[in-house]
């Protein structure tokens, strides 16, 4: 009969707060740069010459339909091969971002598409430079429609700092692999981790909703032309 | 709503413009003196609204010039920028900022394409409300407001900046009847104040009562143009004729 | 830089990694597709605590990383219950749990997409519930959800490449082995990119002609 047990994990307890900053750190940086990513990304896709047309397009269909884990491995071991050695966390970081960033570049833009020609018109007609079109009319809209998929992007990006574990960083997944095989209470071990995940998914799914509450109070799209 | 003797503000010449191997205009010429009101009619998709978009260089063109001021007006050009910020455009979308409130409309492009203060820029778009009627919907987000109301709203955004040229494109064939009056009173008013206009519509009865002069296109060219009783009385040109006859008799 | 050596010399092993992973994809589409159809007709049913298990059991899945599921499916299972599931098994279960949350997504927008009147007019016309599922609303709901179930089977594909970590000799696991022994990482990982990308691309072409075929018919 097993017995559970969380007193057992006790000794182990000191580490999840460092594993679970390492998890966040890593969410954080690659939504951040993933974000940077899609930018860029929704730009080609959306640019007037077809060579960054072509980029943006081979870039978001190859990133999408290759393994997360592979990325990895190709930057992290493909790359110290050909003489660039970088870390695991490094690699992990960089990965994520190139995997993230393909979905980002399609969430940012289906926003830029939703966004209907007549606005930029607008802008333009009112002397406004491109830059301040994006500032001041594009991108205030844009979030406006892609703040739900980004959400759910955010959950995606820190379920797959997971697999940053396979190459030796120590976050929430291999601090319950390490607890749980030392301490053979792998399934306490498992709850804790699960119950990280769930507080940090649910988390932002929560500021989506209440981001979504707060945009409708502050400029209802209903009837929006 | 008078003309006078001063040099034209706005000089079209021999403009050809395409899209792909379609010619929409063809060697239009065209002068505008300030002041002047200019009512374009004819049937729809004949070029009237692509040429206001070239006026401000929304749309390149593929032969002939624009004048703006005496400044050619070259989409994507430099100097295309400065040459928009006189020239205020009216869009039969209205084209609204859907993420601010009509005041916020209102002011963002003075304030941060002219720089301007934001209180000058407050009092004048408050001002701005008054004149087109909308006083107590400022705080109004597009969404909220009426088509006549949005419409009127765009009206006080394009004025904000002060132009010396207002392009109406179809300003009302996109709103219900009841409210097409209220916008075309406010365009009135800006008639009789001395603005120099060019108005792209179907409302015959405005043309004529407020127009300085008609211009009828038909395939991307003029075919006519001339003052509104006696272009619409009295047309030279058969197609002219036909086209009349056919809007007076609704 | 493309050596030969990897291709002549390796090839079986990479093809039994992309047979390997196709099967345990597809069974895994196969079981959570039926564990995905009960919770998805829990998620509609009329009582509410069938109703938030069903929500609890999606959001819980969709919440962990597949890589948690499947420690925990391997170590965890043996650590706590004593059963030595074998990597086959575990691969297995855990690649079940993650598709079938998705898949009771996918058979609960199927079945919503069958419009209210259709259950009016069965239920007028005399047939009981179960009935009125079996003859009107499945049959429909199906076309609707090919679709978006390929989009699970490429999902799948993709979590399986994880299973290489327990052990379980798909096509990245097989990939591994071919590194050990070569020493070539970089061509070998490339190699099995394109697999993926080959198979996961064709299969989303694949599901982009059966979502216009459907959108003509409807």
């Amino acid at each position: 009969m097993y017995q559970f047990n969380l007193v057992a994990t006790t000794s182990y307890m000191s580490l999840l707060p460092g594993a679970v900053l390492s998890t966040i750190w890593l969410s954080l940086l690659g939504i951040g740069l993933s974000l940077i990513v899609g930018v860029a990304g929704a730009l080609c896709r959306t640019s007037t010459s077809w060579p960054l047309r072509l980029l943006g397009g081979v870039y978001v269909e190859v990133l999408r339909n290759i393994p997360l884990l592979i990325v990895i491995y190709l930057v992290y071991f493909g790359l110290a091969q050909m003489g660039l050695r970088i870390d695991g966390f490094h690699s992990a970081l960089i990965a994520l971002t190139l995997n993230a960033g393909a979905y980002m570049t399609e969430v940012i833009r289906g926003g830029l598409a939703a966004i209907g020609s007549g606005q930029y018109e607008a802008a333009r007609s009112q002397a406004m430079t491109p830059v301040q079109v994006y500032r001041y009319v594009v991108f205030p809209q844009v979030f406006r429609i892609i703040y739900a998929p980004f959400g759910n992007l955010c959950i995606g990006i820190v379920l797959g700092s997971a697999l940053a574990s396979i190459v030796g960083v120590e976050e929430v997944t291999s601090w319950m692999h390490t607890v749980g095989s030392s301490s053979f209470r792998y399934l306490e071990a498992f709850l804790m981790a699960g119950a990280v995940y769930l507080v940090l998914a649910q988390g932002i799914n929560l500021l989506r909703i209440g981001t979504g509450r707060w945009l409708l109070s502050h400029s209802p799209s209903a009837g929006r032309q | 709503m008078s003309t006078d003797a001063r040099p034209p503000i706005l000089k079209i010449q021999r403009l050809i413009k395409r899209f792909g191997q379609r010619v929409v205009l063809d060697e239009v010429s065209l002068d505008v003196t300030p002041g002047e009101v200019v009512v374009l009619v004819g049937p729809s998709g004949t070029g009237k609204s692509t040429l206001l978009r070239c006026i401000n260089g929304l749309e390149p063109i593929q032969g002939g010039h624009v004048l703006f001021e005496d400044r050619p007006v070259v989409a994507h050009g430099k100097g295309v920028i400065e040459v928009r910020k006189h020239i205020g455009m009216i869009f039969q979308s209205f084209n609204l900022y859907p993420h601010l409130t009509a005041l916020g409309n209102v002011m963002l492009a003075p304030m941060k394409v002219l720089g301007e203060p934001r209180d000058v820029v407050e009092a004048r778009a408050r001002e701005l409300f008054r004149k087109v009627r909308l006083e107590h919907r400022a705080e109004a987000f597009p969404a909220q407001l009426s088509g006549g109301e949005q419409q009127r709203v765009a009206i006080a955004r394009a004025l904000a900046m002060n132009p010396s040229l207002l392009l109406f494109d179809e300003p009302t064939s996109a709103l219900d009847p009841e409210t097409v009056g209220d916008v075309l009173e406010v365009m009135e008013e800006l008639a009789l104040e001395g603005r120099t206009m060019m108005v792209v519509t179907h409302e015959i009865g405005f043309a004529r009562h407020v127009g300085d002069r008609i211009v009828f296109m038909d395939e991307g060219r003029i075919v006519e143009e001339g003052a509104p009783d006696a272009i619409i009385e009295a047309p030279r040109n058969e197609r002219t004729r036909k086209f009349f006859s056919s809007i007076l008799r609704h | 830089m493309l050596v030969d050596d990897d291709v002549t010399h390796y090839w079986r092993f990479f093809l039994s990694g992309t047979l390997t992973t196709l099967w345990i994809s597809w069974l895994a589409l196969m079981l959570g597709g039926v564990i995905g159809a009960v919770v998805a007709h829990m998620r509609i049913s009329r009582a509410a605590p069938l109703r938030t298990v069903a929500v609890l059991y999606t959001e819980f899945f969709r919440s962990i990383p597949p890589l948690m599921l499947f420690f925990g499916c391997y170590y965890g299972v043996s650590y706590a219950l004593g059963w030595n599931l074998n990597p086959f098994s575990s691969a297995t279960l855990a690649l079940t749990l993650t598709a079938s949350s998705l898949m009771a997504e996918v058979v609960r927008s199927g079945i919503e997409s069958v419009g209210t009147g259709q259950w009016l007019a069965a239920t007028a016309s005399g047939m009981r519930p179960l009935q009125v599922m079996r003859y009107v609303v499945w049959p429909q709901a199906l076309r609707v959800c090919l679709p978006p179930a390929t989009g699970v089977y490429i999902s799948t594909l993709k979590d399986s490449s994880v299973a290489s970590v327990i052990g379980y000799i798909e096509l990245t696991r097989s990939g591994l082995l071919v590194r050990e022994t070569t020493g070539s990482s970089f061509d070998v990982f490339v190699i099995i990119a394109v697999i993926y990308f080959v198979i996961n691309y064709g299969l989303s072409l694949c599901g982009g002609a059966l979502e216009r075929r459907f959108r003509i018919v409807h």
